[in-house]
């Protein structure tokens, strides 16, 4: 570990470094070496703070636990007619077999996996005496829980309710959008808005690649079943589960990597 | 605090902040919510009382918040930087890049000549 000494002098700033570490300057430091022994300060109180492995493991482990609510009980028809749901199942889409109960499991899993979070952060912080600051984190993901239920009432108004131009003008977004909330979705972006949110405030290179991966793999699954043609009997009762599955491996691997790395550092 | 304005870059500097200490734990402080006193002790390795007496200066230059509390039975006592904090700080960090680049000026290799 090093300790930085800084001083001002007739001659300029310079800095002094205790040397506890063989790779420490030994000598007077000009601003740089000071700007540098700042960096390396806020490096530390960084590293210390970092604890997003929980919820990379968390919203990982939520995407695998809705797996069973994915699959249909047989081979879907190309379209299937809108459920008459309860506004909060909004999360489910409304395309699914399970739709509802999928809907349910999302309010919750999100609700609950945003105030987990935020708890940890807090006992994380109170532990190592660094906090971070997590509100925004949470505001996002509350806000982004409470957008995802109203997104395909919206969504299906601007696309079948409102004047043709309007419909017209806005269907390159809304079409794709309300694809992604039949397929029960949703709650995949406000995850990663999420995390988006959190790799900021963490200040993290690497929960921003997790991230990025995961939006990725987001929406080339989404592209995949919008641009695909798809024809009576292409896809089978996996095929939804599939989609929804393939980024949660992203956040579980990321989540394990992070907190193998974060027990080697506190050891 | 003299925070001086235009000039020598230098006269950005504030005696207040440029302290190497307290420089410290600004900068700590600027990274994070709130930051236990514990934490700092050990980052910076100061003893108790010396980390007192600098935090007792910066809070006297609304630079920090102190909050003193509980955490069970344990005493614990949270630092949080201010917006003037945050902004001491940027203008300290802004002068000695400013310092860094002049001295790269009249120090750096001579230019090549014919």
């Amino acid at each position: 570990m090093q300790t930085y000494w800084y001083r001002s002098s007739a001659r300029g700033l310079e800095v002094t470094v205790s040397e506890q570490s063989s790779t420490a300057p030994n000598s007077r430091a000009n601003p740089g070496e000071l700007l540098a022994s700042m960096a390396a300060l806020r490096r530390r109180t960084r590293v210390t703070r970092h604890a997003y492995w929980l919820p990379l493991l968390l919203f990982g482990l939520l995407i695998a636990a809705a797996a069973p609510l994915y699959v249909e009980s047989a081979d879907p028809l190309a379209m299937r007619g809108t459920q008459d749901n309860p506004a909060l199942t909004g999360l489910g889409g409304d395309f699914l077999e399970h739709s509802a109960g999928l809907g349910w499991y999302w309010l919750v899993a999100l609700v609950g996996g945003y105030l987990l979070t935020l708890g940890w952060y807090r006992w994380h912080g109170a532990r190592v005496g660094v906090l971070t600051p997590t509100r925004t984190y949470v505001l996002a993901g509350i806000v982004g829980t409470l957008v995802g239920l109203v997104l395909p009432i919206v969504l299906r108004f601007l696309l079948l309710n409102s004047a043709t131009s309007v419909s017209s003008a806005t269907s390159w977004v809304t079409t794709p959008l309300l694809g992604v909330s039949n397929r029960g979705m949703v709650p995949h972006l406000v995850i990663a808005v999420g995390l988006l949110v959190l790799a900021r405030l963490e200040r993290s290179r690497v929960l921003t690649a997790v991230t990025v991966c995961y939006v990725v793999a987001v929406v080339l699954v989404n592209v995949y079943f919008q641009t695909a043609d798809f024809q009576p009997g292409d896809l089978n009762r996996h095929s939804v589960l599939l989609a929804a599955l393939l980024p949660a491996p992203i956040l579980l691997v990321g989540g394990i990597i992070a907190l193998f790395t974060t027990g080697k550092r506190s050891t | 605090m003299s925070t001086g304005t235009g000039g020598h870059p230098t006269n950005g500097l504030s005696d207040t902040v440029h302290q190497r200490n307290r420089l410290g734990i600004l900068t700590i402080a600027a990274e994070a919510e709130q930051v236990e006193v514990a934490y700092l002790r050990e980052a910076l390795e100061l003893t108790a009382g010396n980390l007192s007496r600098h935090l007792a200066v910066l809070e006297e230059a609304d630079l920090i918040h102190i909050d003193r509390g509980y955490h069970g039975r344990r005493p614990k006592t949270w630092i949080r930087i201010t917006e003037q904090g945050q902004a001491a700080l940027t203008a300290e960090i802004d002068a000695l890049r400013e310092l860094l680049r002049r001295h790269q000026e009249l120090g750096g290799p001579p230019q090549p000549t014919g």
